[in-house]
């Protein structure tokens, strides 16, 4: 393929998965925010699923629920008396647009949700006693608000879906490729190691524009952000709106529920798998590795935002420096495979070998990001009246951190640690890129084992990853909760 | 208190509410002439803010009220077509629009030019002393400021009927006092019928014609502003 055919297709497959994941993350946030319903609940439960299911495991699920002997294929196959497999969108252009889209949408419901559902009422009275209509009201006052949470959640989405490694090279289809498919196989199988820098140095620029679009539509949101701190009340749902529900969560059900459930299900029902799991010789060495590496990745990611998040608030108190705001974006821009390819190369010219801790190292990197985005909306809620008490009654900027900020960040840090821990946990493509010898992570291993066609270890090994990263993503949002309610306390 | 050829009329107006440690029920009947500036005054809870949220639409009522403005009855008409402006506690600005936009909205929404829209809406801010303020954010203004702009906002369209939800809370006490001083010249100017809903006695003698006192949702005490006192509020 040519380079500037794989440059076209990397970017338009992006961005049409990321217009997928935006029609359907809008018309959840719909539900999420204005709806009350059992299906409005079950979406808000669905929040977490791109940040803490490894698009590894996403993978694994569509090849089981849509593979020719998948359960659907089946299922369509009894119903409809048919000999051959109807239904095929593994190993196609359509099927990656799919995955990506669907996996991808919770993100664009939780960041429209979350400010649709505390959109200033009074405006809206405002506006409709000027003369607005419906529609005008909603282009012109609700979408407003609506439309830097959207365009920012929708730069995330095109950056996971322009880096998606594991997706397209599982089930991508012969003879498209992407640029990140690309930098893996010039690095790693052809060691073309020029063209893997020049595809490499390519992603890299287009995904350092989209971090720069993000930090600025970031920056916008500010000056349109609801400003109220109360949950709107939700209406019961009307007869076409109730219609349309049963239409989403029949797609959402289909193409991103059932995959998902059918790992656990799988694991569950194949007899033994656990138990040959648990009994490889590779399993227990890869658990301890993949804690070991995700806690190391954690504890520096989190230390590494702490300490920056409370250097730009004294610095810059006022947000004015936009550098400042940019830079903890940039990692961003840097896909796994380009890191490892980096890493892998820096290593080779200095004769060393990748061990777990660097490993740890390039995680902390990739994911600082998400960590400080957590510190920061903590900090966010200390009002600066606070920071100036401190600063007077403190003996020392230490003693100012310690006794102060530490305390009150307390529920930040917790999330940040748990966010980088479950992120590093699923990442399977550094390990790969790294290859440490003798030392493989669990989501490694899980790979290999879905690689060699034993599906069914593969799901066993992938719902502990699963039940992992749920678990520990679990606690950090419950530490987010907390904070929000002490938000609100700290406005009364 | 209710006169058959009034201007507006208030009819059978009845609403049963909650609130933190109570419920009651808010049952009045009034009118307003045509050029008069109503004030509803009333403590905390006793129904004010409602009434001035049901005559907008923004809030329904039950059956039996009547809402007539200028011969045409209103009860059943969306908030948009009734020809009522309302200023809120807080200006209400749309932050992401420049203060020009924020007063050419409701022409905007009329279908009038985007041209003759900004055209009017200068001349407005003119007359609300705030000309060099059109291609500013709501973000960059003061309290005061911000609520002029939210005044000529609801103005500019010429509304037969001008609710005041106590625009002056958020502000400080001279500031108060300049821009009620500064609404009520413009009432007697452009001639608009207006209620207002305060528990400020001072704000109350300076802006209107005539008082009410509700207590609990009903009619308490009935007169003109100048025989207004303290304790037709504080004798609850």
């Amino acid at each position: 393929m040519v380079f500037t055919k794989i440059i076209a297709f990397s970017i338009f497959q992006a961005l049409l998965s990321t217009l997928v994941a935006v029609i359907l993350g809008f018309a959840s946030a719909y539900y999420v925010a204005k709806k009350k319903s059992l299906f409005a609940d079950i979406l808000v439960s669905f929040s977490a699923v791109p940040l803490c299911v490894p698009p590894l495991l996403v993978a694994l699920g569509y090849v089981l629920f849509f593979g020719n002997n998948g359960s659907f294929n089946r299922f369509l196959m009894a119903v409809f008396n048919l000999q051959e497999a109807p239904f095929s969108i593994l190993y196609s252009f359509s099927g990656i647009i799919i995955a990506h889209g669907f996996y991808n949408f919770p993100i664009i419901m939780k960041a429209v949700a979350d400010v649709w559902q505390r959109l200033p009422e009074e405006e809206e009275w405002a506006a409709s006693l000027l003369g607005a209509s419906r529609f005008r009201l909603f282009k012109t006052i609700s979408f407003a608000h609506l439309r830097s949470p959207l365009a920012s959640a929708a730069s995330i989405v095109f950056l996971y879906c322009f880096f998606s490694f594991i997706i397209v090279l599982l089930f991508g289809p012969i003879g498209l490729t992407t640029l990140e498919v690309e930098v893996y196989r010039a690095s790693r199988l052809s060691l073309d190691f020029s063209k893997a820098a020049f595809f490499a140095l390519v992603e890299t620029l287009i995904a350092l524009t989209i971090v720069y679009f993000y930090s600025s539509f970031e920056k916008s949101g500010l000056r349109s952000q609801g400003t109220s701190a109360v949950l709107r009340e939700k209406t019961k749902m009307g007869l076409s709106s109730r219609f349309f529900s049963i239409v989403l969560f029949g797609l959402i059900s289909i193409f991103f529920l059932f995959p998902l459930f059918s790992i656990p299900v799988k694991a569950v029902f194949t007899k033994a798998a656990f138990k040959t799991v648990f009994f490889h010789k590779s399993f227990l060495p890869a658990l301890g590795a993949s804690l070991q590496s995700a806690s190391i990745s954690a504890l520096l990611a989190t230390s590494f935002a702490f300490v920056y998040a409370l250097c730009i608030r004294i610095k810059d108190p006022l947000k004015k420096n936009r550098f400042f705001r940019f830079f903890p974006f940039i990692p961003m821009a840097i896909s796994s495979v380009v890191l490892g390819f980096i890493i892998t190369n820096l290593l080779f010219a200095l004769r060393l070998q990748a061990n777990l801790f660097i490993l740890s190292l390039c995680q902390a990197f990739l994911f600082w990001p998400f960590a400080f985005r957590q510190i920061q909306f903590s900090l966010d809620a200390i009002p600066q009246a606070i920071d100036e008490a401190a600063l007077m009654l403190s003996p020392s900027l230490l003693y100012r951190v310690y006794k102060i900020y530490l305390p009150l960040l307390k529920t930040g840090i917790i999330s940040a640690l748990s966010f980088s821990f479950a992120m590093s946990l699923g990442d399977a493509s550094l390990p790969l890129l790294l290859a440490i010898p003798n030392i493989q992570t669990l989501s490694l291993f899980t790979y290999r084992l879905a690689g060699s066609y034993r599906f069914a270890e593969a799901c066993a090994s992938g719902s502990i990853i699963l039940v992992l990263s749920v678990f520990i993503f679990y606690i950090g949002e419950r530490q987010k909760k907390n904070l929000k309610r002490e938000k609100k306390v700290r406005m009364r | 208190m209710k006169k058959k050829d009034a201007y507006f009329m208030v009819e059978n107006l009845k609403k049963t509410w909650e609130n933190a440690d109570s419920a009651f029920t808010l049952d009045i009947d009034f009118s307003v002439d045509k050029g008069e500036m109503l004030c509803i005054a009333g403590q905390s809870g006793s129904g004010k803010s409602t009434i001035l949220r049901i005559i907008s639409g923004i809030l329904p009522f039950e059956k039996g009220a009547r809402l007539v403005l200028d011969g045409k009855d209103i009860s059943t008409l969306p908030p948009g077509k009734r020809d009522i402006g309302m200023v809120f506690q807080n200006p209400t600005l749309f932050p992401h629009m420049r203060v020009e936009d924020n007063i050419a909205f409701g022409l905007i929404s009329r279908k009038v030019a985007k041209k003759d829209a900004r055209f009017r809406s200068a001349a407005l801010l003119e007359r609300f002393g705030l000309s060099g303020f059109a291609k500013r954010y709501p973000d960059s203004l003061s309290g005061g400021e911000a609520q002029r702009v939210a005044l000529a906002r609801t103005l500019i369209v010429e509304p037969k009927l001008v609710l005041f939800d106590e625009p002056f809370s958020s502000l400080d006490a001279p500031l108060r006092k300049s821009l009620a001083l500064d609404i009520r010249q413009s009432q007697r100017e452009l001639g608009f019928t207006g209620i207002l809903v305060t528990h400020d006695i001072e704000e109350a003698k300076t802006m209107s014609d005539r008082v009410i006192v509700l207590k609990k949702g009903s009619l308490f005490w009935q007169g003109v502003a100048k025989d207004f006192k303290e304790s037709h509020i504080s004798s609850f």
